[in-house]
């Protein structure tokens, strides 16, 4: 474990060492909720009898922006890069795993993003403030069952990612599968559109689809949006994706490995 | 000018041999660009099933909108984005020098080199969402359609100046990983008509990061949100933005020290 807390610690300074990039890195990750936000403030401004207030939205966007940058991973192109390059030997030949130091990479550069973030959604909210009556309705209970589904959504995305990542053992150009995924997440997760604002059926097949696992179910149990069987079952959902999520990177993982030819000199 | 235009054709030859080497990148790009366009079309329907219109823009605006942003990111993935995302390693790993050496610009070659031939076939789900909207907006002369070409046009140069411009950064930055983020974070500003901003926020994105007049002026003025006039405006800020560019990219190369041995 003390390899990858050193790699986390290195990791932090670089990063530290390129600023620039990470505000940069962190902007674009907090931008698509915040465009979300405007257009749903746009539509309510515009006469729209929405099932949730302006404030309630400005609350949920915001959340969704941070909640988004905190569990964000870039492990596709991490994993890509590296069976592309024909640097996977290494992680053959060494007593480091690909997943573990992927994760302190990713991690260091979480602490700091989230850091940045927090401070950026402060002052929105703040400026926000001025203008509608912005409430976050948390209790207790509801911020204890957040952590760790929050923990969750992280190993989630994180999985995901990595197999995506991994597909790169068998196709030239992961753009198509990653694209797809993105798109898809995009409008299913949350980011866009708060899930009780789409169609019915759409709604009732996202409480079984990961997406919602990857960004929106945290945030509906921090703001008590879900409770009893609901939220009981969104757990057990939550962790059964987490399971599935896993498995399926231990099978891409060991089946890649098997089938991986290196190339260099 | 013949002498470039030739250039421009044989990186456009290389580039599509390249291409046709993976047909099925190609195809699978044109299947995402598709179901990229079906989804952000279910967004706009999710938004008006909620409300008739957003910022003074009705849902087929609003799709005549999306529609042109399509054939516009394609335009510009086609022409320049590949190229401009090159330059920070070519001046991080010393490549620039290849360039310098060749009898032609650099600012010309390094903004041109890697066409992507097949976001070409892009264009047309923008095209047809762009048809489906005139639908229900009815019909429309040939200068409406003359002006949204000149409109697109110049947003296409402001927008190569401003991202050229970001690009040029990396003379100075020792690591300049994040261009690309920069591109998607101006991308999720874009795809929507900047009036959903609020004024304020409309008035930033249009006069000091002219972003507004990309897509949505041009747009607007297609619709006659806005009078004809505001191409000038257009133009201005197209010629600005390259002019910026090119006197900016000139100033950094005289900062530029290769990095190779």
């Amino acid at each position: 474990m003390g390899k990858y807390w050193a790699y986390f610690k290195l990791s932090l300074q670089t990063i530290l060492e390129y600023r620039g990039d990470m505000v940069i890195y962190t902007l674009n990750n907090g931008a698509m909720p915040l465009v979300g936000l405007l257009i749903w403030l746009a539509a309510a401004s515009g006469g729209a009898k929405l099932a949730i207030a302006a404030p309630d939205l400005i609350v949920y966007f915001l959340l969704a922006a941070w909640v988004n940058i905190v569990v964000f991973s870039w492990g596709s192109w991490y994993v890509y890069e590296i069976i592309d390059k024909g640097d996977f030997y290494k992680y053959l030949i060494k007593p480091f795993s690909l997943a573990w130091g992927f994760a302190a990479e990713n991690g260091a550069q979480q602490v700091l993003k989230t850091v940045v973030i927090s401070a950026v959604i402060l002052i929105i909210a703040v400026v926000l403030s001025r203008s509608y009556p912005l409430h976050l309705r948390v209790t207790p209970l509801s911020l204890l069952l957040f952590l760790p589904s929050l923990v969750m959504t992280g190993l989630i995305v994180f999985y995901i990612e990595l197999c995506l990542g991994l597909t790169a053992f068998w196709v030239y150009d992961i753009d198509f599968l990653t694209n797809t995924y993105n798109m898809l997440n995009q409008l299913l997760s949350g980011r866009l559109i708060p899930l009780v604002f789409l169609p019915a059926g759409l709604a009732s097949a996202s409480t079984f689809m990961p997406f919602r696992y990857t960004l929106s179910f945290p945030i509906e149990v921090l703001l008590n949006k879900v409770g009893g069987y609901e939220e009981l079952l969104g757990f057990m959902i939550q962790i059964i994706w987490l399971g599935a999520t896993f498995v399926l990177y231990r099978l891409l993982y060991q089946q890649g490995a098997k089938n991986y030819q290196g190339f260099g000199g | 000018m013949k002498y470039y235009l030739r250039i421009f054709l044989a990186l456009i030859n290389t580039a599509s041999k390249r291409y046709l080497e993976y047909r099925w990148n190609t195809f699978g790009n044109l299947v995402t660009s598709t179901l990229s366009l079906i989804l952000v079309i279910f967004f706009v329907d999710i938004i008006f099933s909620q409300t008739n219109n957003i910022a003074g823009w009705t849902k087929p605006e609003v799709l005549f909108f999306v529609g042109t942003f399509r054939v516009f990111s394609s335009l510009l993935s086609f022409l320049y984005l590949r190229s401009i995302n090159f330059i920070p390693k070519y001046i991080q790993r010393g490549d620039l020098d290849m360039f310098l050496v060749k009898p032609v610009n650099v600012q010309f070659y390094v903004s041109l080199c890697f066409t992507r031939v097949y976001e070409i076939i892009n264009l047309l789900p923008g095209i047809v969402l762009i048809g489906y909207a005139l639908q229900s907006l009815g019909g429309v002369s040939w200068e409406g359609w003359l002006l949204l070409l000149g409109g697109v046009i110049c947003g296409l140069l402001i927008f190569y100046g401003l991202y050229f411009m970001c690009a040029t950064l990396a003379f100075w930055f020792v690591q300049f990983n994040s261009l690309t983020s920069i591109y998607f974070v101006a991308n999720s500003f874009l795809c929507f008509p900047t009036d959903v901003f609020g004024k304020n926020g409309s008035l930033v994105f249009t006069y000091l990061i002219p972003l507004g007049f990309i897509v949505t002026v041009p747009v607007r003025i297609f619709l006659a949100k806005d009078p004809p006039l505001f191409l000038i405006l257009s133009v201005f800020f197209a010629a600005l933005s390259l002019w910026l560019s090119v006197k900016f990219w000139n100033y950094a190369l005289k900062h530029y020290t290769s990095a190779s041995s």
